[in-house]
């Protein structure tokens, strides 16, 4: 028989569950994030570590040099050791790494590329976002630039500007795959879709519930109503008797 | 410079909402008005890529580079036999080889990347759009 309280029962504790599943799902985004976070921050640590190492190189290298870019302009050995080096960097997660100058004509030229097979030496490339580029290198200070599509498969660059004599004289790029991204998501992803599938049989089975209390209150109505009259049948009266007449409601007095 | 810029910008804003295709037809499609400053040309590309992204810009497409008035290639090639006329390549090794090349639309490090070769577009008597300026080199790397 249903009555108010199993009702409400049934109802609040619908409702708890529903919360849980919705906390537990935030709480996954959440952890989501923190993962990433800490991932690019731990993939940032050591970007740092090689930059600071092709630093050293490049002014132990190319002291007697006026210019970076005429010591690897005219030194094609010394180009392909700086490549080899920031071959180090690149790998499943980072997909580029490669070092530029800013020339007088505010051009952005290549001086090593990491990449299997590098791209010229002093060959220009243009910046998907300019004006950050052109910050970064002026203030000298690293920079990740974040608003990507997936359509060129970037998910993150960071800038780290290698500073001489309190300017940049050269400056260390690092594009970060999407694959980085996606398999962060793919890890979180089953457990999110294992609360969403919760949350759906938890709604269909409230549905349920509902249809059939709605279900069970008009098969009840129909028991007790006298089809041709309309009024309240016999069974109605055994349920009134059976329930016992309480008297003295009735009585006024 | 301020206009190269609004131009990358434009097209880094495309990129945000469409395909990289819409991005190329789009700099591809600057590209050609920049240099011949006209909108009913004649193209010439051995390109299906090309062919496909320009399709809806009502671009004329010609089957024989010397009824074009400029040519976009991607082989050896197509950028031999077409030596008459202004090629603009999508690789830039074939910019660097072919003196009819006068410039090239590329992709590098996932980053669409414009060249034009100052010296190059003077021996086709090309005055390009001053909306391109940054992108014209003197030097081929």
């Amino acid at each position: 028989m249903v009555n108010k309280f199993n009702i409400w029962l049934y109802i609040i504790s619908t409702v708890i569950i529903v919360s849980m599943i919705v906390y537990l799902y935030i709480l996954f985004t959440q952890k989501e994030n923190e993962i990433k976070q800490s991932m690019i921050s731990h993939k940032l640590k050591s970007i740092k570590i090689q930059a600071s190492k092709l630093d050293s190189w490049i002014n132990k290298t190319c002291k007697d040099i006026e210019t970076i870019h005429e010591c690897v302009v005219h030194y094609p050995d010394k180009y392909k050791i700086l490549n080899d080096l920031l071959s180090i960097i690149v790998n499943q997660d980072i997909r580029y790494a490669f070092l530029v100058y800013q020339d007088e004509k505010q051009r952005y030229r290549f001086i090593g590329d990491g990449a299997l097979q590098p791209v010229s030496v002093m060959q220009k490339i243009d910046p998907d976002n300019k004006k950050t580029w052109d910050e970064v290198y002026k203030l000298g200070k690293n920079h990740t630039i974040s608003e990507y599509t997936k359509s060129n498969g970037l998910w993150l660059t960071h800038l780290s500007p290698l500073i001489k004599n309190g300017q940049t004289y050269v400056m260390l790029v690092t594009d970060f795959s999407i694959s980085l991204e996606e398999n962060i998501k793919s890890t979180i992803l089953p457990i999110k879709h294992i609360l969403l599938y919760i949350l759906g049989i938890t709604l269909i089975i409230f549905i349920i519930g509902i249809i059939q209390t709605i279900m069970y209150l008009y098969a009840r109505k129909e028991s007790y109503t006298d089809q041709l009259t309309g009024l309240s049948n016999r069974n109605y009266l055994r349920k009134v008797i059976e329930r016992g007449i309480v008297y003295h409601s009735y009585i006024v007095f | 410079m301020r206009y190269a810029v609004i131009l990358f910008l434009f097209s880094f804003s495309l990129l945000c909402s469409a395909s990289s295709e819409k991005v190329e037809a789009n700099i591809i499609t600057s590209m050609l008005k920049a240099v011949t400053n006209r909108t009913d040309l004649s193209i010439y590309t051995d390109s299906k890529k090309i062919n496909k992204i320009l399709l809806n810009n009502d671009t004329a497409f010609v089957k024989s580079c010397d009824k074009a008035d400029i040519a976009i290639l991607e082989t050896d090639t197509s950028v031999v036999k077409c030596k008459n006329r202004p090629v603009i390549t999508l690789r830039y090794n074939l910019l660097k080889i072919y003196s009819n090349s006068i410039g090239s639309f590329f992709w590098q490090k996932g980053r669409p990347n414009i060249v034009f070769i100052e010296a190059r577009l003077r021996d086709h008597n090309i005055t390009i759009d001053s909306s391109f300026n940054d992108f014209i080199e003197d030097t081929i790397w």
